[in-house]
């Protein structure tokens, strides 16, 4: 039982792990610098492993959820500017997320965009009412499986593993104009506030306290955080890749998701670009999800309002009535005809602005005895998290000079 | 609770979540009262819910932007236990909190 649940953990985690953002930020940043970002890739996803471990750890030992310890760590104040910032922050990537379905329904369908952003949108909520919690997250993450067709393809195309090798030493490319370096390095916060996305956190640590984990459960929690995440990256690596064989050299930017899907059509003709499409469309999907539910755990948890999806709907009205009415502002969002991608830069600033703040209270309960008893932070992760964190700070301090330095990194 | 410093009771109840007797999480404690009960040793005799509790400790911007004055005071001896959260020993409609759920839960045939 406990081997299914794993192996089902880690399906789901490398299933979910692809969002809109990482499927823009990666294909661009393969196409501009080839494999010279893969590095920050391997970093961060290190990172997000290293804090989804301890959110579960936390939430496990403690049974806190985090917009809780936020508020609890950081005070009332703080703890709500922290509360605005994590909601703007996550609805605008719910609002891409939900903009990337629909856009990927119009490949497949050729509907109106309009109409197919109402569609998603109400299958989208549908799913959240009428699936058991467990197979929320389950159903779109292991649908979201037919992704490992980029795998397939970038295994297939005889990919340069010198190259690749090399894209994994940390770097500042050298030969490179003041504006490339700029663009490089809004490219670096770019990837590492796409994998590191706060919201992945609020749902995780939420989840596990949704599933009644305990002590008993720590071991379920490292293995689906590091085997999950860790495989899960790899699937974005090899979108990355791709982009760097194939749109690099003939100076693509791929700045839709039309064009990402072209990627596995080269190897593998129709039957890749519909497996990509599929893949794509139920792993935003249950982004969209993630995002949606992670603003109504937080709004609930700070003010104390019940919450959970293991409860019904009408046990949980508040909590309710907040993740409908998320669904229903990201779909304005979109309706008013900002582009997804659009939506997906101003998320990844956002986000990464609001990162520091929503994993400090994390830390500081993490190595707290008094709630964590023997499982609280050891040496290890103790500096991992201060490593990282200063890592986070450096890149939410730079996000916004790089954006707009680069143009959203169109210079 | 006594404690030596009011530091410590307020890091122990306040901002943590409530339960009631049932389990139900009924809101979070905003603030606390804290007594003096002999020289060095200080006492919490009351936990404070509600938007007229976090006034008490709001910037003047905060509290034009969330207003209300409703309070809660549930008496230190109606606690139960503090960890990650704190527990209560009635239910939550008898001490006047959550009000406004229950009264949806009520209305939506869920109480």
């Amino acid at each position: 039982m406990k081997f299914l649940e794993i192996f089902l953990g880690v399906l789901t985690a490398v299933g979910g792990f692809v969002d809109v953002s990482e499927l823009v930020f990666m294909s661009q940043a393969g196409s501009r610098f080839d494999y010279r970002l893969l590095w920050i890739v391997v970093l961060a996803t290190i990172g997000i492993i290293v804090f989804a471990e301890m959110s579960g750890r936390v939430a496990a030992m403690s049974h806190q959820p985090l917009f809780n310890t936020i508020r609890h760590r950081l005070g009332f104040s703080l703890g709500l500017l922290t509360l605005a910032g994590a909601l703007i922050s996550t609805l605008i990537t719910c609002a891409a997320e939900i903009g990337g379905v629909a856009l990927v329904l119009q490949l497949l369908s050729g509907w109106s965009y309009a109409l197919l952003v109402v569609v998603a949108t109400a299958l989208l909520m549908l799913s959240i009412y009428l699936l058991p919690f467990k197979w929320i997250e389950r159903a779109y993450g292991i649908l979201g499986l037919t992704m490992l067709v980029f795998g397939a393809a970038f295994v297939a195309l005889d990919p340069p593993w010198h190259q690749i090798a090399g894209g994994l030493v940390p770097q500042v490319p050298s030969g490179l104009s003041r504006r490339d370096l700029l663009a490089y390095g809004y490219f670096a916060v770019a990837l590492i506030s796409a994998i590191m996305f706060p919201y992945e956190l609020y749902f995780y640590s939420s989840g596990a306290i949704e599933d009644g984990w305990s002590g008993a459960d720590l071991g379920v929690n490292r293995i689906t955080s590091v085997l999950g995440l860790g495989l899960g990256s790899l699937v974005a690596m090899a979108i990355l890749c791709l982009s760097a064989q194939q749109f690099g050299p003939r100076g693509i930017s791929p700045e839709m998701i039309g064009s990402v899907v072209l990627q596995p059509g080269l190897p593998f003709g129709k039957l890749g670009i519909l497996l990509g499409l599929l893949g794509i469309l139920f792993a935003i999907g249950g982004a969209a999800i993630e995002t949606c539910l992670a603003c109504a755990y937080g709004v609930s948890q700070f003010f104390g309002w019940r919450w959970g999806r293991h409860k019904k709907p009408r046990e949980t009205p508040l909590f309710t009535a907040a993740w409908i009415s998320v669904f229903l502002l990201a779909a304005a969002i979109v309706l008013t005809g900002v582009q997804p991608t659009e939506l997906a830069d101003y998320a990844i600033v956002t986000s990464i602005v609001v990162l520091p703040l929503s994993f400090l209270p994390l830390l500081l309960v993490a190595r707290d005895r008094t709630f964590m008893r023997e499982h609280a932070n050891g040496v290890l992760s103790n500096t991992l998290g201060w490593v990282y964190y200063a890592l986070i700070v450096v890149a939410a301090l730079a996000a916004l000079p790089l954006y707009f330095l680069t143009s959203g990194g169109q210079l | 609770m006594r404690a030596a410093h009011p530091n410590h009771l307020i890091k122990a109840y306040r901002d943590l979540e409530l339960f009631d007797r049932d389990d139900q999480l009924c809101g979070i404690v905003d603030d606390i009262e804290i007594v003096q009960s002999e020289p060095g040793i200080w006492e919490m005799t009351a936990l404070l819910v509600g938007p007229g509790a976090r006034r008490r400790r709001s910037p003047r911007w905060l509290t034009a932007l969330l207003p209300g004055r409703r309070m809660v005071r549930v008496a230190a001896a109606d606690v139960a236990s503090e960890t990650s959260v704190v527990r209560l020993l009635k239910k939550a409609e008898d001490l006047g909190l959550a009000r406004f759920e229950h009264r949806l839960l009520r209305r939506l045939g869920s109480n």
